[in-house]
């Protein structure tokens, strides 16, 4: 299977972000529910919670397509919220949505905690939390051919310059627009569109390298 | 370029609830831990504790924590720092500043350190300190020498959301193994894959004086931690006799054990000996004695009755009666001759109660 992520260019991929997006942007366009911000500061559990409730799957599909791994997705989704409950002080709402800046702590935290080498955190983060979830056998097959895909994907986003990673891991794997990774990221929406087009020259490269 | 994606799935409920953070939820019952929320929210006053202990150990010995903080921040120059979380295990703190700087608190020491670039690290008192794995509720540790394994111990551990700490044994050879058994899930480190962070500072929370009785009892303590003494023992104890430096300090806790310590020139020893005692009788027991050969110097300390003198016969009518003052119950007497030298052949040493009855003698040599 083979899904072009070009600026939500596939058909199924645009219905069901479209879909998911109404959800995901927060409250900018729901008026029976407080916003993101509204929410922020109230700064209060159940507060985080009604957040947690807003963006829980996004985050857990960005956590995987940041870690290839449905078990790490999950740690990764859970210290997520954590870390962004301990500096809900640094949040940047972009559009009054928490969500970009959710998937840049996500990617700061795969970066930091789940793709380090250190010996020993492999051994630490080889302990799962509790029981993870099973693929169905007549999906084992497809899903690991899938996550080795995104590995191969993903090794090559780790050699990208810092900020052409930071803006694929937002627009290319997280599918947010242009807009809100420029604004969560501090530099105009042309750097970020010169960042992925270097960004998807490099990663051509390094994968058809990788082949 | 187009990157192969896969296809986002919907997030089962049951996922979304193992996920979903505890600060979000009902605490469980029976949980030791407060919320992150309040961790968090006391910022300002310096942190609160935040921990769920594997074992049972004795009410936090220390003072206020704005003590502790300020003790912190002169040892990471940085009067700013801010505490979001404190644990504490035998007689040790950690605070975690909201940076992520961490400082450990003994009694007389203060050591700063960062974790960054690995998951645990370990103190030079041997406090290993980590991040669990995500929302682990409890944890044992077990520490294995392969050239002693009957040395083998199980050290104490604490469990918060955010941090672990295992009071391991400093002592352990590097080629040791520390495991660790987060909800039934083992990890097993070489003891000196552990990288070694912080360099202890004095810090002493008593009178400026390294001298001062309870800055050289608290010091003892300290250095007593990774003796491993029975659990409790880090508590609630109260200087009792003493001699000058160097010398020796006796010391009593809550439950009547005596301990003591032998001081050393820099005010540094380690509290020994913290047995149950049942004193004779007589209402003398002798916890120390000793003669240092060529330097003249004759120590002797333990446990007396209010009233009780001392003698000090050097034969031929010769009788030194040093002052003998005794505190909680206990005295230490430190007796140099001139010249620095063996005693006299014969001299002996005898403690006099009130009624002038000798219930103590024994040789000085």
């Amino acid at each position: 299977m083979k899904i072009a992520v070009q600026h939500l260019a596939d058909g199924w991929t645009h219905s069901v972000m479209r879909l998911m997006r109404e959800r995901w942007r927060g409250a900018a366009g729901v008026v029976d529910r407080p916003t993101d911000a509204a929410l922020w500061e109230c700064g209060d559990e159940a507060a985080f919670a009604e957040l947690y409730d807003r963006y829980a799957e996004a985050v857990w599909n960005h956590a995987y397509r940041l870690t290839a791994s449905w078990s790490t997705a999950e740690d990764l989704t859970s210290t997520t919220f954590l870390t962004a409950w301990r500096r809900r002080h640094e949040i940047r709402l972009v559009h009054d949505s928490a969500l970009p800046w959710l998937f840049t702590v996500a990617a700061n935290l795969a970066r930091s905690e789940f793709r380090r080498s250190s010996r020993f955190q492999r051994l630490l983060h080889r302990v799962p939390p509790e029981t993870t979830e099973r693929d169905h056998a007549d999906q084992v097959a497809s899903s690991v051919d899938g996550e080795r895909r995104l590995r191969e994907v993903l090794d090559a986003v780790e050699l990208l310059p810092r900020a052409e990673r930071e803006a694929v891991e937002l627009v290319l794997l997280g599918e947010l627009p242009i807009a809100s990774a420029a604004e969560v990221l501090g530099v105009a929406e042309v750097s970020v569109r010169a960042r992925i087009s270097r960004a998807r020259a490099r990663l051509r490269n390094l994968i058809e390298g990788q082949s | 370029m187009n990157i192969e994606l896969p296809p986002r799935r919907q997030l089962p409920p049951e996922i979304k609830e193992r996920m979903r953070p505890t600060i979000t939820r009902a605490r469980p019952r029976g949980r030791a831990w407060m919320g992150a929320a309040a961790a968090a929210a006391l910022v300002i006053t310096g942190g609160v504790f935040l921990t769920q202990s594997t074992q049972q150990h004795e009410p936090a010995p220390f003072a206020a924590v704005s003590a502790d903080l300020a003790r912190c921040r002169e040892a990471l120059r940085d009067d700013r720092w801010s505490v979001v979380n404190t644990l504490e295990l035998r007689a040790r703190k950690v605070l975690v500043g909201i940076d992520g700087r961490l400082c450990e608190l003994t009694r007389t020491r203060v050591t700063a350190f960062d974790a960054a670039g690995a998951t645990a690290v370990r103190t030079p008192s041997g406090l290993v300190v980590g991040r669990p794995p995500v929302q682990a509720r409890s944890m044992t540790a077990h520490q294995h020498d392969p050239a002693a394994p009957r040395a083998d111990w199980s050290p104490p551990t604490v469990i918060t959301l955010d941090l672990f700490l295992v009071d391991a044994d400093p002592t352990k050879p590097e080629n040791s193994t520390l495991t660790m058994e987060f909800d039934g899930h083992q990890v097993q480190l070489t003891f000196g894959d552990i990288p070694v962070r912080g360099t202890p500072q004095d810090s002493y929370s008593n009178d400026a004086s390294t001298a001062h009785s309870a800055n050289l009892l608290d010091r003892c303590l300290d250095n007593a931690i990774p003796k491993r003494a029975a659990p409790g023992f880090e508590n609630d104890w109260q200087a009792g006799a003493m001699t000058g430096v160097p010398g020796v300090l006796l010391a009593r806790n809550g439950k009547g054990d005596w301990g003591v310590c032998e001081v050393d020139d820099a005010g540094s020893g380690a509290l020994t000996g913290t047995i149950a005692r049942n004193p004779a009788a007589s209402g003398v027991e002798v916890l120390h004695r000793g003669w240092v050969a060529g330097t003249g110097t004759f120590t002797i300390a333990g446990l007396a009755p209010a009233g009780t003198k001392v003698e000090l016969d050097l034969g031929g009518g010769t009788v030194l009666a040093p002052p003998l003052p005794i505190t909680l119950g206990s005295f230490a007497l430190q007796h140099r001759f001139a010249p620095a030298a063996n005693p006299p052949a014969g001299a002996m040493i005898k403690l006099v109660n009130s009624a002038n009855e000798v219930i103590y003698i024994a040789p000085v040599a």
